[in-house]
């Protein structure tokens, strides 16, 4: 494998016992994706920042990184933490969790991580420029950044994220290279994709049936305010039921014209694939922000879905969203409708790396593919796509 | 009487390594081993109870989570790692936990190969010259 004189210089030892580690993990790591060397990084997106995710193992390993004196080398954002920090629910959970919790923040604070970070949407503080290498590791943001925005990364562990972050660079295999981002079939919707629960129940469908890089044919029929959301949605999904890292939005893309599906299979989808997603309703509590929403998102979706809680008996909403949009708060002026429906602000975390049976939530309506995907397998509580936006 | 297998050098082992295997057919770190004894547990591994630290861990495949790159440096750190890991096609997140700790890793090892390799078995690993040679001592 080819390393520059830099990386040479790193991989020794010279720049310091933490960039050698790291260099070592990315070095190795690489070797084993059989790729041939290594590409500087602009910016690191790193996940595993949940206590319930990583555990004592994981917050172990980041106080001796830090010991060692580890620091960023690039830019790098980290993703949400568990909710056991946000003041409504600080009584619910035990002392030594929530410590562990803000622990790990403040380890990886401590690296030089931007400090407006604990969000699953890094394309928010920092927007990738086309064709630009990442290495990202939170695969609803992966897929997004390659895209939508035309950037290259792969879907990195979370730790080998953190180590291309110290030693600034990660691994030039997978999607760093044209030839594997070409499309592996074209899926034509014969629907259109009019609602943020459809745009994920798709995303759900095609992330089952993809060979790798789907090329997507449909027509999004749904209002500007709300396009990027359902994308975000929908995308998510895909990366939740697939090892996607990229799909190829016709009209949407930035790629699309770069590639040749003329040889590809052609598969057509209709509504009835798709409809076992959506549920019925099975909880009074919802759940947006899966992706993390902004303040302006979550306005528009309380306008579209304002005049439909009452119907389903919605008593709470749960809004996920990066803690930098916290002082936007002030500007969301709620529907008069939602005056009898609980908001409650998840700023920085996520429910879903999270422990909710501790707090009395056995289940959850959403919005989102991927929140009702990994809902009932990590943080043990029902889920259902309810198409109401 | 040893059998001696010698493959490519892919994995930039250096020094002899010699121990007592501990196979298993599917292994994830999360979830399939006590992370505070080091020990096997799920019933499917084909070495439940078996225990890991010191062994040359022989895996026909890797599973699960990301998350099992903490647990593999957690084994380190208490001591209970194994002292190799041998099998056919790496996983990034095997290999980001043992390059965390210095665990050697050999991969690209055939099939035939590891199906000559049973617990409880001696192996020893010699690097010769560009290639890796594998010698099996079996446990009659």
């Amino acid at each position: 494998m080819y390393l520059s004189k830099w990386e040479e210089r790193a991989f020794q030892g010279e720049f310091g016992e933490a960039i050698q580690l790291a260099m070592n993990v990315v070095v190795k790591v690489c070797k084993a994706l059989k790729g041939e060397k290594l590409v500087e990084i602009a910016h690191a997106h790193v996940s595993g920042v949940s206590y319930f995710n990583i555990g004592d193992e994981g917050l172990q390993l980041l106080e001796d990184i830090v010991k060692k004196n580890a620091k960023t080398l690039v830019y790098t954002t980290a993703n949400p933490a568990s909710i056991v920090i946000v003041k409504e629910f600080t009584d619910k959970y035990d002392y030594t969790i929530i410590a562990k919790q803000m622990k790990i923040m403040k380890l990886l604070l401590a690296m030089g991580i931007d400090e407006k970070s604990f969000t699953c949407i890094p394309y928010k503080l920092r927007t990738p420029r086309y064709r630009e290498h990442l290495a990202w590791a939170e695969s609803s943001a992966v897929i997004y950044a390659n895209s939508i925005l035309g950037a290259r990364t792969n879907r990195e562990g979370g730790i080998m994220a953190l180590m291309a972050s110290i030693a600034g660079r990660t691994c030039f295999c997978g999607m760093h290279l044209d030839d594997e981002r070409n499309p592996t079939e074209v899926i034509e919707v014969e629907f259109p994709v009019d609602s943020i629960a459809i745009a994920s129940a798709l995303g759900l469908y095609i992330g089952n049936i993809t060979g790798g890089v789907p090329y997507i044919k449909m027509n999004l029929k749904i209002r500007e305010q709300l396009k990027n959301v359902a994308l975000k949605s929908m995308l998510s999904s895909i990366a939740s039921t697939s090892s996607s890292a990229l799909a190829l939005l016709e009209g949407i893309s930035p790629e699309v014209n770069r590639v040749d599906r003329s040889s590809l299979e052609k598969i057509s989808i209709d509504y009835h694939e798709i409809k076992n997603f959506i549920g019925s309703k099975c909880s009074n509590s919802l759940l947006l922000g899966c992706p993390h929403v902004d303040v302006e998102e979550a306005k528009e979706i309380l306008m579209e879905i304002k005049s439909k809680l009452k119907n389903y008996d919605i008593e709470r909403i749960f809004i996920a969203l990066p803690e930098f949009e916290v002082y936007s708060l002030q500007h969301l002026h709620l529907p008069n409708q939602l005056t009898d429906v609980e908001v409650v602000y998840l700023p920085g975390v996520c429910p879903i790396v999270s422990n909710l049976k501790s707090i009395e939530i056995q289940s959850l309506c959403t919005l989102h593919g991927k929140a009702y995907h990994y809902l009932p397998r990590l943080s043990g509580v029902q889920a259902c796509l309810l198409n109401i936006a | 009487m040893p059998i001696e297998y010698c493959i490519d050098q892919k994995n930039d082992v250096t020094e002899v390594i010699e121990g007592e295997v501990v196979k298993v057919s599917a292994i994830s770190f999360l979830g399939d081993i006590d992370k505070d004894k080091g020990v096997i547990v799920s019933v499917d591994s084909s070495c439940t109870g078996c225990s890991i630290t010191g062994r040359i861990l022989v895996v026909e495949k890797f599973r699960g989570s990301t998350v099992g790159t903490y647990v593999i440096y957690s084994l380190c750190r208490k001591g209970l790692a194994p002292k190799a890991i041998i099998c056919l096609e790496p996983d990034p997140v095997v290999v980001a936990g043992a390059a965390l700790c210095g665990i050697p890793m050999i991969y690209g090892v055939p099939k035939n190969i590891l199906q000559q390799i049973t617990s409880g078995d001696k192996v020893k690993v010699i690097p010769k010259r560009g290639r890796l040679c594998i010698v099996i001592e079996k446990a009659y």
